[in-house]
């Protein structure tokens, strides 16, 4: 069965039709990859699931999913969280 | 980095059991920060939190279905917490943190760099009179105003900077460059003999010439005037007067010097008794601490000897011994032969001063004993430049 196109919503396509950034228009999540050591997420809202190997972060309407092995959550405040570990992919659903 | 952090504000680790990402998601919203957070193999979770935020995230868990277990602390804050009841071994720790602040800034070495003329002594003198001392508390010191008052001083240095560096007190020092002696070419000098001799030649470039070659001048007699008289035109009865110049040029003669050297034909020699004494002294940051007891030194003719036993790593301490060695006066005859040699090179030395030893072209030595004295009298024929310009005038 094919998987649904996510539907974007009305500040997302506003951000898009101008050429604004999403994540400060839309609230739409930043993230920021050093390497495969190190994930920096902003704007999320909260942890879905933790486990050493799989990470699940809300961010709205996406889903953040973290695979790797030896994942930590190294810091988190309200804002934004810090992934540390071996990042082996990002995925967003 | 994050080591000092945890250090600094203290941490305290702990063990989450029940739904962990519900308890961190709740822990960001109320704006509570931890790190490090891993999920255990048993499904428990252990997370840091700093020493402040602890009693937060204590009645959170407590508000809710989680149990907390405290793990360990670390860092400074909880140090203090465990030795909130030891007030004398705080205060001792204090204390001691105090002196060692206040202690490295006391300055312990004075290092003088970057003088060639002026003595390091010269200079350490002038700083020990405005406090720059082994001793002297570094922040107490206006080093701004005493290079100015040591500059003003020392007028050879032209630019010093006092750099404190804990215990080292670093002092720079530029030397100002000689001002070269001014030469006033508008005023009228002579040029007189500056010893007595035969003019074998003269060269005047500037002023009246005076002498000829072959003549005869004595010291202080003018060789070449600063007044040119004009010449009156042919058929002109007027005197038509001069002018004052600076003279100018160069006079060759030929010169003799007669020096003379005496010394005694016996001497005194000293001859040690072998009795001696030690005096002890401790020098601690520029103060000495006597060790001997009072009293003079019971000989009558002494030699003193110091000596320096130094600290390591330039600590300013150090042992001083002052050896005391008595000695004997006896006359002993002096070897002729060697008087004569040191005589000799004596009178070298003043000949030089008077005339280049390339422009000497005979030196005989005479050598005579008389009433105890060994004289020697030295003869030089010499050819060398004898003028040298006096101004006129005041």
């Amino acid at each position: 069965m094919e998987e649904k196109p996510r539907r974007r919503g009305p500040a997302e396509r506003v951000a898009q039709l101008f050429g604004l950034p999403a994540d400060a228009v839309a609230g739409m999540p930043r993230l920021e990859l050093v390497g495969d050591g190190q994930l920096r997420v902003e704007r999320h809202r909260g942890i879905l699931a933790y486990d050493p190997a799989e990470i699940h972060i809300g961010a709205g309407r996406l889903t953040i999913r973290v695979r790797g092995t030896g994942l930590e959550l190294r810091a988190m405040t309200r804002q934004e969280l810090t992934v540390t570990g071996r990042i082996v992919s990002v995925e967003l659903e | 980095m994050q080591r000092a952090a945890d250090l600094a504000r203290g941490w305290v680790e702990l063990r989450v059991t029940g739904e962990g990402e519900e308890f961190f998601n709740l822990c960001a919203r109320r704006g509570l920060g931890f790190w490090a957070a891993r999920k255990g193999a048993d499904g428990s979770w252990t997370c840091r939190v700093s020493f402040l935020t602890w009693p937060k995230v204590r009645a959170l868990a407590g508000a809710g279905a989680w149990e907390l277990t405290l793990l360990r602390r670390g860092g400074l804050p909880g140090l203090l917490w465990r030795l909130r009841y030891r007030w004398a071994l705080l205060a001792g720790a204090l204390v001691c943190l105090a002196a060692v602040g206040a202690l490295s800034r006391v300055v312990l070495t004075v290092q003088v760099s970057g003088n060639q003329r002026v003595s390091t002594g010269v200079i350490l003198s002038q700083l020990r009179a405005r406090g720059v001392r082994p001793g002297a508390f570094g922040p107490g010191l206006d080093t701004r105003r005493i290079c100015h008052q040591v500059i003003l001083e020392l007028p050879e240095i032209s630019w010093m900077s006092i750099n404190l560096r804990g215990t080292v007190c670093e002092v720079l020092v530029r030397e100002g460059t000689p001002r070269p002696e001014l030469v006033e070419e508008d005023r009228p000098a002579h040029i007189v003999a500056k010893y007595p001799g035969i003019i074998t030649a003269i060269h005047t470039t500037r002023g009246q010439q005076l002498v000829e070659r072959g003549d005869t001048v004595a010291a202080g007699d003018t060789l070449i005037g600063s007044w040119v008289d004009f010449v009156e035109p042919l058929y002109y009865d007027g005197d038509m007067g001069g002018m004052l110049v600076r003279a100018g040029g160069r006079v060759r003669a030929r010169t003799w010097h007669t020096l003379r050297a005496a010394i005694p034909l016996s001497g005194e020699e000293k001859v040690l008794t072998g009795r001696e004494k030690t005096r002890w002294t401790l020098e601690l940051f520029g103060r000495e601490v006597k060790f001997s007891q009072k009293g003079g030194i019971p000989y009558e003719r002494y030699d003193k000897i110091l000596t320096y036993h130094t600290a390591p790593f330039h600590l300013p301490i150090a042992l001083r011994g002052e050896t005391c060695r008595e000695y004997e006066t006896r006359t002993r005859p002096v070897d002729p032969q060697r008087a004569v040699r040191a005589l000799k090179g004596e009178l070298e030395e003043r000949l030089a001063a008077l005339c280049p030893p390339s422009e000497v072209r005979r030196v005989d030595y005479r050598a005579e004993e008389r009433d105890g004295l060994l004289t020697v009298t030295l003869l030089a024929e010499c050819e060398q430049d004898i003028g040298v310009t006096v101004e006129d005038g005041p």
